[in-house]
C-alpha cells in the first residue's frame, strides 16, 4: 500500500496536466469552431430528445388509424403520418431514444471489448499480440455489413442483436487505436520507472497507460457514434434490426420507401432525422479530434 | 371536281390507315425477350419436388406440360393426352399425344409417362395430389392406364397442375439431382440461365410440339422490393411486373405507357394458430378471441387498398360457393373470451410474416398486431424474408401465430390437405384432427359435385369456427402491370400467365 501512494506521485503529475489541457482546449475549439459547435448543439438537441422527447409525444407511436393513412402535415399531425397513420412526429421523438441507446451500447461494446483488448495487446506484446492482431486484421478484412449481416444471421434479427453485431463489427477499430497508442506509452520512461520499483501490471495499466490511451478512443468513439448511427439503421433497414412497431428510425425509413412515389413524407422524416444525428457526431468527433490530436497543436 | 376526287381519295386512304387497316410493321412480330419483375425467385424447378408455389410453379408450367391442362375458363383440355376416360371408379385410361419429345430429344411415350407417376408417387412433396395413385401399366407405346387406391376426384385437376408436368426420362436417370434447377420437359420454353438473384432466362424450346409462341425469350427478375420493382419498370428496365405496390396501381392505371392486368385468383391468405403450442393449442377460447379481434375488413379495404377480397371462409368462394364461417369483428367479445380463457391481464404471443410474398404481408401482419394489441394481447412480431420464412414454417417451436396463404393451385377444394391432413408434408399447423381428415377422405372420394360441396361446408366450418384453427383474412386478386409493348399477355385465375400468343410491339 505505501509503494501504491508513492507510485501515485509519480503517476498524477502528467494525467491531471494533460486533463486539464484538454478540457480548455476542448472549450477553446467549441468556442471558436464554429462547426463544432453545430455539432454540439445537435448532439445536445439529441441527447434532450432522447431523455423528454417521449413525454412531448402528442401520440402514441405505435397507435394505427388507419383511416388517417398517409396523411401529410397538418395541424394534428404536424409531420403528418406513416402507411398506418402512425403520428410521424411522436415517432420520430420516440425512436430518438432507441436510436441514441443503441449507438452508445453498440460503440460501449466496441470501445470496451476493443480498448482492453488492444491495450492489452499492446503492453504485453509477445503470443497474444501476434495472434490477436491476425485476428482483428481478418475482421478488417470482412466489409462491415457483411459481417453485422452474419452476426445478425446466426442471432436472429433483433434490435437488440443489430446493436451486438454493429459492437462486434467496429471492434477492431478500437483494438488497433488502443493498441498504438499503448505501444507509445508502454516506452515511456515513467511506465518504465513504475515496473523497476516494484509497481504491479494491473496498477501500472490502471494508473499509467489507461489514461494516457483513453484520449484518442474518445475520439474514435465520438466519431463511432455516427458511424454507429448509420449501422444501426442500415441494419433495420434491411429488416435485421428493430422489429415492428418499434419506431427505429431506420426501420422507419424501410418501411416509407413504399411509398415514396405518393407519400414521400413517411421516408423524408426518418430520413431527416438520421442525417441531422450523423452530423452532428461527425462534427463533434471532428472537432475533438482536433483539440485531442498532438499533432494539431 | 377531278382534284376534288383525287383529295377524297387521299383522304380514304389516309382514314384507312389510320382506322387500323394493319400495315406490315403492326403485325404480330416474333421474337424478342419478355422481360419480367418478379416478388421472389423460384426455390425449385422441380415439379414433383415443388417447395412453393407463386413464380416456381409459373416457370414449370412453360417448361413442362402435363397430360391434362386447365385452361383460364377453370376447364380442363387435353394436353399431352389426346383423350382420357374413366374405366371404373379406380381406374383412368389415357391415349397419348403422338410425335412428342422432349427438349433433350427423348421421345414422349407410355413408358415416359410410366416413369413419371413413379416418380411422382415417391415425391413427399406432391403427395396432397398424388398420394392416391396405386400404379401405371403400359397398355401400348400411346395409351396407360393409370391405377388409384380409392375413387378420387380431383386426380385429373391434379395432374393439369403444374406439379404434374412430365419430365424426360433420360434426365430422370441422369441428372435427377440438378431437376430443381434444369428441369426437362415438353414445354414451349427450356431453361436457358439460372444466375441466382440476378435473372432466370428461359428460351423457347424448338422441339416444343404445339403452337410456337412467338416470344424468343422470358426473362424473370426478382426484385424483393415493390418500389425497386417499380422504378426498374419505369425506368423501362421491365416489361412486365407481378404486384405493383397497390398504392400505385391507381396511378399505373391512368398512366397512358401502361396497362394493368387483374384476374380473381385461387389463393387465400389467412393467420393460423400452432397446434402444438401448449399455450394457443389447448386454448380454444383464445384462439377465438384473436380471431373476433381481427378486422378484416380495415385490413383487406385500408392496408390491401382494395385489392383483395375480403374473405369470410377458409375455401376460396371461387373453387367452391360456400356460407361465410368466420367469427365478426367484436372487441367487446374478444375481451370476454380471453378473460374466460384466463387472460384477462393479458397475454403474449409469437407472430410471424413473410415479406413480399402475399399482397401487403407485412403491413396486414403489423395492422393486426396493432388490433391484437386493442383488446389485450401483446405480440412479438418477426418479419422474415421468404426462403427463410418458409423453411421455418414447420417449425413449431416458440410460435404461436403466423400469417401464409394458401394457393388452390388445381381450382379443386382438395388442395390444402397437405396442409392440414393430420401429418401432411405442409402441415405448418401441426394438425391433428380426426375429423377433418375424415372430411377430407370424404371429399376426395364422393363424386358427386353437390355432395361434395356440403363436406367442404362442414370442413370449412370445422376449421374457421368450430376449433378456429385458422383466422381468414382475404382472397388474393392478381394483377400485373404491362407496358403497351406487351401484347396478348393474359393472367390465369391459377396464378400463372399465358404467354402462348404474347407478341411484343415496337
Amino acid at each position: 500500500m505505501q509503494r501504491t501512494g508513492r507510485l501515485d506521485v509519480f503517476a498524477d503529475e502528467p494525467r491531471r496536466a494533460g486533463a486539464a489541457r484538454r478540457r480548455g482546449l476542448l472549450w477553446v475549439i467549441l468556442t471558436r469552431d464554429r462547426a463544432a459547435a453545430v455539432g454540439a448543439v445537435l448532439i445536445a438537441g439529441l441527447l434532450a430528445l432522447a431523455v423528454v422527447g417521449p413525454w412531448f409525444a402528442p401520440y402514441d407511436p405505435t397507435r394505427q388509424d388507419l383511416q388517417a393513412r398517409r396523411a401529410t402535415a397538418s395541424r394534428e399531425h404536424l409531420l403528418g403520418t406513416d402507411e398506418f397513420g402512425r403520428d410521424l412526429l411522436s415517432r420520430v421523438l420516440v425512436g430518438a431514444r432507441y436510436t441514441l441507446a443503441a449507438s452508445v451500447v453498440a460503440v460501449g461494446i466496441g470501445t470496451a471489448a476493443g480498448a482492453s483488448l488492444g491495450l492489452a495487446m499492446g503492453y504485453f506484446g509477445g503470443r497474444l499480440d501476434r495472434m490477436a492482431t491476425r485476428f482483428v486484421d481478418m475482421l478488417l478484412a470482412f466489409p462491415y455489413l457483411l459481417l453485422a449481416i452474419v452476426v445478425v444471421g446466426v442471432l436472429g434479427p433483433s434490435l437488440q442483436n443489430a446493436v451486438l453485431a454493429v459492437g462486434i463489427t467496429s471492434l477492431p477499430i478500437y483494438v488497433r487505436v488502443a493498441r498504438a497508442a499503448t505501444l507509445v506509452v508502454r516506452q515511456q520512461e515513467f511506465v518504465a520507472a513504475a515496473l523497476a520499483i516494484g509497481g504491479s501490471h494491473g496498477h501500472t495499466i490502471r494508473r499509467l497507460v489507461l489514461p494516457n490511451v483513453l484520449g484518442p478512443v474518445v475520439v474514435t468513439a465520438t466519431v463511432g457514434m455516427a458511424h454507429a448511427v448509420h449501422a444501426t439503421a442500415g441494419l433495420s433497414f434491411l429488416g435485421l434490426g428493430a422489429q415492428p412497431p418499434v419506431p427505429e428510425w431506420g426501420a422507419m425509413l424501410s418501411s416509407g420507401r413504399n411509398y415514396l412515389l405518393d407519400a414521400p413524407h413517411v421516408a423524408t422524416v426518418p430520413g431527416i432525422a438520421i442525417v441531422v444525428a450523423m452530423l452532428g457526431f461527425n462534427l463533434l468527433g471532428d472537432a475533438l479530434r482536433d483539440a485531442l490530436d498532438p499533432r494539431m497543436r | 371536281m377531278r382534284r376534288w376526287i383525287v383529295g377524297l381519295v387521299a383522304a380514304a386512304v389516309m382514314a384507312a390507315l389510320a382506322l387500323g387497316v394493319p400495315p406490315a410493321a403492326m403485325s404480330q412480330r416474333p421474337g424478342g425477350t419478355l422481360r419480367m419483375g418478379t416478388g421472389v425467385e423460384p426455390l425449385s424447378l422441380d415439379p414433383h419436388h415443388y417447395r412453393a408455389g407463386g413464380i416456381d410453379l409459373v416457370v414449370i408450367s412453360l417448361v413442362t406440360d402435363g397430360l391434362v391442362w386447365i385452361d383460364r375458363s377453370l376447364k380442363l383440355v387435353p394436353r399431352l393426352a389426346e383423350s382420357w376416360e374413366w374405366v371404373d371408379t379406380k381406374t383412368l385410361r389415357f391415349k397419348l399425344r403422338k410425335g412428342v419429345v422432349f427438349s433433350d430429344g427423348t421421345p414422349w411415350n407410355a413408358e415416359a409417362a410410366r416413369l413419371n407417376f413413379e416418380r411422382m408417387m415417391k415425391a413427399a412433396e406432391v403427395q396432397g395430389f398424388f398420394g392416391q395413385l396405386a400404379g401405371a401399366d403400359v397398355v401400348d407405346d400411346a395409351t396407360i392406364l393409370l391405377r388409384l387406391k380409392n375413387p378420387y376426384a380431383p386426380i385429373l385437376r391434379n395432374l393439369a397442375a403444374p406439379v404434374g408436368g412430365m419430365l424426360s426420362p433420360k434426365a430422370i436417370r441422369e441428372q435427377d439431382r440438378t431437376m430443381a434447377r434444369r428441369p426437362v420437359g415438353t414445354g414451349p420454353f427450356v431453361v436457358e440461365e439460372w444466375l441466382p438473384r440476378e435473372r432466370l432466362v428461359l428460351a423457347r424450346n424448338p422441339r416444343h410440339w404445339g403452337t410456337p409462341p412467338k416470344l424468343d425469350r422470358i426473362q424473370f427478375r426478382p426484385f424483393p422490393e415493390e418500389s425497386t420493382r417499380l422504378l426498374a419498370f419505369h425506368a423501362g428496365e421491365l416489361d412486365v411486373i407481378q404486384n405493383p405496390v397497390p398504392s400505385t396501381v391507381k396511378a399505373l392505371e391512368r398512366d397512358q405507357r401502361y396497362q394493368v392486368l387483374r384476374v380473381t385468383q385461387t389463393r387465400n391468405l389467412w393467420m393460423g394458430f400452432k397446434m402444438q403450442d401448449p399455450l394457443v393449442g389447448r386454448n380454444l377460447k383464445l384462439r377465438q378471441a384473436v380471431a373476433h379481434a381481427i378486422n378484416r375488413t380495415a385490413l383487406v379495404r385500408l392496408v390491401a387498398e382494395g385489392l383483395a377480397i375480403e374473405a369470410r371462409s377458409f375455401f376460396p368462394t371461387i373453387v367452391i360457393p360456400l356460407p361465410p364461417s368466420a367469427y365478426p369483428y367484436d372487441t367487446s367479445a374478444a375481451k370476454r373470451l380471453l378473460a374466460e380463457a384466463g387472460f384477462a391481464q393479458g397475454v403474449r404471443l409469437q407472430l410471424r410474416a413473410p415479406q413480399a410474398r402475399y399482397l401487403k404481408d407485412r403491413e396486414i401482419a403489423e395492422a393486426i398486431q396493432e388490433q391484437l394489441k386493442v383488446v389485450g394481447i401483446q405480440t412479438d412480431l418477426k418479419i422474415m424474408e421468404w426462403g427463410a420464412f418458409s423453411q421455418d414454417l414447420l417449425k413449431h417451436e416458440g410460435q404461436q401465430l403466423w400469417i401464409q396463404g394458401w394457393g388452390f393451385l388445381t381450382g379443386d377444394p382438395d388442395a390444402p390437405r397437405g396442409l392440414l391432413y393430420s401429418g401432411g408434408p405442409f402441415n405448418s399447423f401441426g394438425l391433428r384432427n380426426p375429423r377433418v381428415d375424415s372430411l377430407f377422405d370424404r371429399g376426395t372420394t364422393t363424386l358427386d359435385e353437390d355432395q361434395r360441396k356440403t363436406i367442404y361446408a362442414e370442413l370449412d366450418r370445422v376449421l374457421v369456427r368450430e376449433e378456429a384453427v385458422v383466422v381468414p383474412i382475404y382472397f388474393q386478386v392478381g394483377f400485373f402491370a404491362i407496358t403497351r409493348k406487351v401484347r396478348d399477355l393474359y393472367l390465369h385465375p391459377l396464378e400463372l400467365i399465358d404467354v402462348s400468343t404474347t407478341w411484343l410491339s415496337q
